[in-house]
């Protein structure tokens, strides 16, 4: 045995760490941008030449610069003349020009001097940067950056040389790569991305937006979103709007919670009301969440969030869908089970409501991409054609995903079927099933249930985060991720704690809708003005006053409504059927087709209203409002059927849209105007000072 | 030569089963040209039966080796950087060596044989040579490059006669077809082409036939040698794993097989009667030409074998990865 | 208050929450036009978008000699310019080229359709931080706009790269909607509501400028609400109380043997629908062509139009007929000499046919053409490799077109806009003027 142990000695292979292609090479490649989308790591390679996008697949990377055409990239007799290292000298012609540091090159060369062999001597544990927060004082100052890679068997090294870092947003951050020095230029809160091997992480740097310290240690505090709102907005020096009047709290809270204005008596009560202001504002809150007109206005805004796309003509399966999830909303079916029903039922969608979620994506890929939207906030359709390169998301996640969903067969009847298989583009083989970064399911087992076990489980981070940030959005106006859809490491939140307490709170109370949205519209971040000051006034994401927000297209048309009393038609709908309860989003409708309405092909999340000309031309000379001023059935008319005082009429304008009495300044104003006209002509000018009021700002924003 | 004593069979079963030695031949005795792992691969080899000679070149240069025991006996001064084919001539008297510098240059260089003397060294391309290939009446050769190009050439004074234009990338591998029936080259553009050329320069521009079937990257032919059939029948191997036959002059592809690792070099052996594919796991797969069913899959190298030569027995010469030279027998 | 990075004060362009959709936003004061040197001659700009990629080889820039499976179906034919070659599908072009440019060197890295509509509609590579405007919403802002018609028009409609990006809804494009070519088009809603004439609409707007006041002057102690005046508002206002809108939206006014000289589709009637809002004062009209992200069937899309098709009424002879029909006739008008006509898509398409008879996007080569506002005619700036892969000779950027572009126009490309939070953006970041193109 000891001539045994003598040959191990003279035979075995070198281990030599600093040659590691996987944790040394690899790096080399994407700090030099080799593997970026515009050279070596588009799909069709650059020269001959393909690498996998920023290092995504190191097998593949190896076998390119080792194996491909005979090993012409490397020289193993003469290491210095390999082509590798000639290139980005530019020693030889290169079209990407220098692009190696001298350190980069060394680590090459010596690699291949030791055979360019794949030892795989350690793994990646953990990636972190230092510090992950840095909140600076002045434009100017410079923040140094450190990476740190933690390495299998206990090791660890500083890998700052060799992360690649950027800032998202060039113009407010500039970074030195060789000194590795961030260098901050405007105000606010900013992200740099670190990359090393397959890791992103992203880096947050704040600098207060004033120079002027403010103290809002006495401010009102209702819950924890207020604690967390407070002590960013102390970091970052900005101010705090009051909280709002009662008028303006009511309209903003009526309007988010259930979709519609506050009508005449509801107003009246409530800012007649007496007793403490926010005791009143807590019950109107409770009131609204137990109404009907809630469950209704929230079966829309989940049935929009799914894209739900009836079958044209398929009226049934359009109501089947809706009528469930109006009853799921109803009985307060906690959100993971709903999303767990919508993702595992099959049956006739006539019959069974959330047969129709399978039904309305055309193939499996297409839903793998809508559950990854929809239930997990993340945009997976890049990982189609390569790994995702802002985020973990590899192809294999990606068309593995698409596998869980490939034996569906979506007609009117959504049946699993035995076969199909969607096939996976990176190895040209049938997908494997998958949990996106998780783990592979076994190929002939119905994935589903395990794909639904796993979104709804307390311990999934997407389903609780995507859903609460979009509840958060419907709030303010602003996800605390935006876009809401592309929930990423290197998208971070605004307030990453409290979007994670939010979450958590979110899972401890069952996954409740309600509870949440209570949460929320009770906290006194919510209830602020809109009014600003010189310091808050720019403020779009820090929740320091309160945003103006368009309102959606069916609300606005319901609100036009509820405002002059007279209803528009939605096919053969009965007449006063509210927008945002019509079964079918297609049923025909002028007053949605000028507004804008979501036609839920693409994600309903981002429906601009009221902004286009058409839209304006269509308010000014349109039916939409004209023909609701001037009707006999609506509230204008018939006051003035009943001969009711001019400053009550006026008064009753101003209440049905604004949700407030006029002001004495106001209500002397039009008075003035009204009486200066003549006798036959009053008519015409209360018409149009309803018009008026219909059109202005005050009306068409939720503010 | 062979450097490594044998030693007991228990420790070599252990030594091979974790990969740390390499190439064993069928009586499991080691064999191995050196026993660094940082050499260069072999990237082109030839067998000279009638002389008893194996040629092997890599970026360390030619080499000179006894056949069948592989021996060391010289080395041929070169110029080349990067050898990636090199073939003797049908007529044997002269071998042609065929790289250049990656990037650079296309070089060849032809070497008066058995003498082993340079005659000439050309250097006609602008990036390597990867594949060299003679007419069988040897009086004609061509150089297939990396830089899109094919050049054929007079054997009697080097000169060139056609330059093949077509193919939209890198040429990848070259064989004439017999007689005066043409030549055929392939590539990473992922197609086999026939061309038409003859020892004055070729009135016709384009190719006389192409074929698209391959899915990828084509890396190496090889002719049938003359069967019952006058059709001249050839072999391909591409980067999506097939090797495929075809009859280029009659315009069809024959039939294909698949293998289970990529395909890197191909010769027929038998007077045809079988196909050696060297790929790159290290292994030899033998396949039959007529039912294209792989018969035997053959242990040979520890990792891509680049290059692969028969001699009349059937015996098969292999090189690639870490100089690795390996002799298999004939079946 | 907090100064800007350049240490000027705020401006009063506004930006309030989630408004910026709703086109709320004080008038900004209307910037002077920055002097540059030379006379650039183009007030207006025609954009001919070919939106999904026009393959380059079958219409510009076709490769008789490549190999057969670059190649492609179409015969390059001789054109008005000796030397210069189009393909067998745009004879009408051929007929013109004296009066156009040709680049065939463009070259982008982004090769999907988003990315690549918003750095060839803006002249600026895209990222996720801002949106930059496009060149109509450029225009829109920089050009003192005398006419009540909207200063940038859009037919039928654009997504959002050819809109306004973060300069606001002020600046996007009047979308007409609908097909110019239908017998029963017109732009909706010009004309008043049964019972309303221009002194109530008057009333009405006045009304609502007032309630705006009223929210203004609000008591929120020393704090400020900010709503402004809506711009689109204004807009609208201006179209409607304007008698000249309805008559340049209407197209039969114009005599037949003009519209089927245009070709009587979409397209055609859409080419000169651009001629005569031109005429009548818009700056910027964006005709909106979808269809051409071929993938398959070359000959049946790009050619036939349809199987069997004796006269081909594809892609290519439809934009053909229009495209030359709109430079000749704005020649013929005395017109070209000012206004700069462009027709491009997003990228180029693969050189290697795919196994559908198609191809696949290619943005590393591609070509477009140009023509009238000083672009100078009868040229070909810059040459693809033997296949169409790569730009072998002068390659230009989409940067470096919006420079050129921004330069007929009269636009400073070095100008400073203003994101709401008051970050300044040149109108042209990295791009440098293709001399060659200039008259």
């Amino acid at each position: 045995m000891i001539s045994a142990v003598v040959w191990l000695l003279i035979c075995g292979p070198v281990v030599n760490t600093s040659s590691d292609f996987d944790t040394e090479i690899m790096p080399v490649l994407t700090r030099s941008g080799c593997n970026v989308g515009s050279c070596h790591g588009a799909a069709a390679g650059r020269g001959g030449f393909h690498l996998s996008l920023l290092g995504g697949d190191v097998d593949a990377d190896y076998s390119a610069i080792v194996q491909q055409f005979e090993g012409r990239r490397i020289n193993l007799a003469h290491p210095e003349k390999s082509l590798l290292l000639r290139k980005p000298t530019l020693e030889v012609d290169h079209e990407g020009g220098h692009a190696i540091q001298p350190e980069g090159a060394e680590r090459l060369l010596s690699w291949i001097a030791a055979g360019a062999p794949r030892v795989r001597a350690r793994t990646l544990k953990n990636f972190e940067c230092d510090a992950s927060h840095h909140l600076v004082e002045q434009i100017g100052e410079q923040v140094a950056l450190r990476a740190v890679a933690h390495f299998d068997h206990g090791t660890s090294e500083d890998v700052s040389a060799w992360t690649v870092f950027v800032a998202t947003d060039p113009a407010t951050v500039t970074l030195d790569a060789s000194t590795r020095t961030a260098t901050i230029l405007r105000r606010g809160q900013h992200t740099i991305i670190a990359r090393y091997l397959d890791r992103v992480i992203p880096i947050r740097i704040a600098l207060p937006l004033s120079d002027v310290p403010v103290d809002h240690s006495r401010e009102p505090i209702a819950n924890f979103i207020d604690e967390h709102i407070l002590r960013t907005l102390t970091d970052l020096r900005l101010t705090v709007s009051p909280v709002a009047d009662d008028a303006t709290y009511l309209r903003r809270v009526t309007l988010d919670l259930i979709g519609r204005l506050p009508t005449r008596e509801e107003t009246v009560a409530f800012l007649a009301g007496d007793g403490d202001a926010s005791t009143r504002r807590r019950e109107r809150v409770d009131r609204l969440l137990e109404s009907d007109t809630f469950a209704k206005y929230w079966t829309y805004h989940v049935l929009n969030l799914l894209r739900v796309v009836p079958t044209p003509n398929d009226r049934h399966a359009a109501q089947a869908y809706h009528t469930w999830m109006l009853q799921q909303i109803r009985n307060r079916v906690p959100m993971n089970q709903i999303a767990r029903e919508l993702l595992t039922a099959v049956g006739d969608t006539h019959q069974v409501g959330p047969a129709n979620f399978s039904r309305s994506s055309p193939d499996a890929r297409a839903q793998a991409e809508l559950v990854s939207r929809a239930f997990m906030g993340v945009r997976m359709q890049c990982a189609n054609c390569h790994n995702h390169p802002l985020d973990r998301w590899t192809q294999d996640d990606y068309h593995g995903l698409a596998a869980v969903f490939a034996r569906l067969e979506r007609g009117e009847v959504v049946k699993l079927t035995r076969q199909g298989a969607v096939t996976n583009v990176r190895t040209g083989e049938r997908a494997i099933p998958r949990i996106p970064g998780l783990r592979y399911l076994p190929v002939d087992e119905d994935g589903r249930e395990t794909l639904a076990d796993w979104l709804a489980s307390p311990e999934n981070p997407y389903f609780a985060r995507s859903f609460v940030n979009r509840l958060w959005r419907g709030a303010f106006g602003r996800g605390l991720v935006e876009p809401p859809d592309d929930m990423r490491a290197t998208n971070p939140a605004t307030h990453p704690e409290l979007l994670d307490h939010l979450a958590f709170d979110f899972i401890e109370h069952g996954y409740d809708l309600r509870h949440t949205l209570r949460r929320i519209v009770n906290s006194v971040t919510y209830a602020r003005s809109g009014a600003t000051d010189n310091v808050n006034r720019d403020d779009d994401r820090f929740y320091s006053h309160a945003l103006q927000r368009p309102l959606e297209p069916a609300v606005l048309a319901d609100a036009l409504y509820d405002a002059t009393g007279v209803s528009d038609t939605y096919g053969d709908e009965p007449k006063g059927t509210r927008a945002v309860e019509l079964v079918d989003i297609l049923t025909p409708s002028e007053a949605l087709d000028t507004l804008g309405r979501c036609s839920r092909n693409e994600s309903c999340e981002n429906v601009l209203v009221s902004g286009s000309l058409p839209t304006k031309l269509h308010q000014l000379n349109g039916d939409l409002v004209n023909r609701k001023v001037v009707s006999p059935d609506g509230y204008l008319h018939r006051l003035l059927a009943t001969n009711a005082e001019t400053a009550d009429i006026v008064a009753d304008i101003y209440l049905r849209a604004l949700s407030r009495p006029p002001t004495d300044t106001e209500r002397d104003y039009w008075l003035e105007q009204i009486f200066a006209a003549e006798l036959d002509h009053r008519v015409q000018i209360l018409e149009d000072i309803q018009w008026g009021v219909l059109n202005c700002s005050e009306f068409l924003l939720n503010h | 030569m062979n450097v490594l004593p044998s030693m007991p069979g228990a420790v070599l079963a252990f030594l091979v089963a974790t990969g740390w030695h390499t190439a064993l031949d069928a009586n499991g005795d080691p064999r191995r040209a050196d026993s660094a792992s940082t050499l260069p691969p072999i990237t082109a080899i030839a067998i000279d039966e009638k002389n008893g000679w194996a040629i092997a070149g890599s970026q360390a240069g030619l080499v000179v080796r006894t056949w069948p025991d592989l021996n060391q006996i010289r080395m041929l001064p070169t110029h080349l950087e990067n050898i990636h084919d090199m073939a003797l001539s049908p007529d044997g008297t002269l071998l042609l060596v065929a790289g250049g510098d990656p990037a650079i240059s296309g070089a060849a260089e032809l070497f008066h044989w058995p003498s082993g003397e340079l005659w000439k060294r050309l250097e006609p391309q602008a990036d390597l040579v990867m594949a060299v290939a003679w007419r069988d009446d040897s009086k004609l050769f061509a150089l297939a490059s990396a830089d899109n190009v094919v050049k054929t050439f007079t054997r009697a004074a080097a000169e060139c006669v056609d330059v093949i234009q077509g193919h939209s990338r890198s040429v990848l591998a070259a064989a004439f077809l017999p007689g005066e029936q043409g030549i055929v080259t392939a590539g990473v553009d992922e197609t086999v082409r026939l061309w038409d050329c003859s020892l004055v320069p070729s009135a016709t521009a384009g190719p006389r036939k192409t074929f698209t079937n391959h899915t990828r990257q084509v890396v190496g032919l090889a002719v049938r040698p003359a069967h019952q059939d006058a059709t001249p029948v050839i072999a391909s191997i591409g980067e999506d794993s097939t090797v495929r036959l075809w009859q280029p002059t009659v315009g069809r592809m024959l039939r294909f097989a698949r293998v289970d690792s990529v395909p890197l070099a191909v010769c027929w052996i038998d007077q045809g009667k079988s196909l050696a594919v060297a790929c790159r796991d290290g292994k030899v797969r033998m396949v039959h030409p007529d039912t294209v069913k792989v018969t035997h899959v053959r242990d040979a190298l520890t990792g891509p074998a680049y290059s692969l030569a028969a001699d009349a027995s059937g015996a098969l010469l292999v090189g690639g990865v870490g100089g690795e030279l390996m002799r298999l027998p004939c079946l | 208050m907090f100064q800007r990075c350049d240490g000027i004060g705020r401006r009063d362009v506004l930006r309030v929450g989630g408004l910026g959709a709703l086109g709320i936003s004080l008038f900004s004061g209307r910037q002077p036009r920055p002097a540059l040197a030379g006379a650039p001659r183009a007030k207006a700009c025609i954009l001919l978008w070919l939106d999904g990629g026009p393959s380059h080889l079958e219409t510009l820039d076709v490769k008789p000699d490549a190999p057969s499976e670059v190649r492609g179906p179409f015969r390059p034919i001789p054109t008005r310019v000796t030397g210069t070659f189009v393909s067998e599908v745009l004879p009408n072009t051929a007929k013109i080229t004296d009066k156009i440019a040709i680049i065939r060197s463009m070259t982008s890295p982004f090769g999907e359709h988003g990315l690549a509509n918003e750095y060839l509609l803006s002249g600026h590579q895209p990222t996720p931080v801002l949106h930059y405007p496009s060149y109509g919403s450029v225009v829109a802002k920089m050009r003192d706009n005398a006419s009540d018609l909207p200063a940038y028009v859009a037919i039928p409609d654009v997504d959002a790269p050819a809109g306004h990006g973060f300069l606001g809804s002020e600046f996007g494009p009047f979308a007409i909607g609908g097909d110019p070519s239908k017998i029963d088009f017109r732009v909706r809603d010009l004309d008043f509501y049964p019972g309303v004439n221009s002194h109530r609409m008057q009333r009405r707007r006045d009304m609502v400028a007032q309630l705006e006041r009223f929210q203004r002057a609000a008591d929120f102690g020393s704090l400020t609400v900010d709503r402004g005046p809506d711009s689109r508002f204004e807009q609208a206002y201006r179209m409607v109380t304007s008698p000249q809108t309805k008559r340049a939206f209407d197209l039969s006014a114009e005599p037949q043997d003009v519209r089927a000289k245009y070709g009587l589709g979409f397209f055609g009637q859409s080419c000169l629908m651009a001629r005569r809002l031109i005429e009548s004062g818009v700056a910027f009209v964006t005709v909106n062509f979808t269809g051409w992200d071929t993938h398959d069937s070359l000959v049946l899309r790009l050619k036939d139009g349809y199987s069997g098709a004796k006269v081909g009424v594809g892609l290519a002879p439809t934009f053909d007929h229009g495209f030359a029909s709109l430079v000749e006739d704005l020649a013929d008008r005395g017109m070209l000499d000012h206004t700069l006509v462009i027709a491009m898509g997003e990228f180029g398409r693969t050189p290697k046919l795919n196994t559908r008879d198609g191809r696949d996007h290619w943005p590393r080569v591609f070509s477009l053409v140009m023509a009238g506002g000083g672009v100078h005619p009868g040229i070909v700036v810059g040459a693809s490799d033997a296949i169409g892969e790569s730009p072998a000779d002068r390659p230009v950027t989409p940067s470096d077109l919006a420079y050129t572009i921004y330069y007929l126009l009269g636009i400073d490309p070095a100008f400073e806009l203003h994101t709401s939070d008051g970050r300044p953006v040149p109108v042209n970041q990295g791009g440098q003027l293709v001399k060659e193109l200039l008259a």
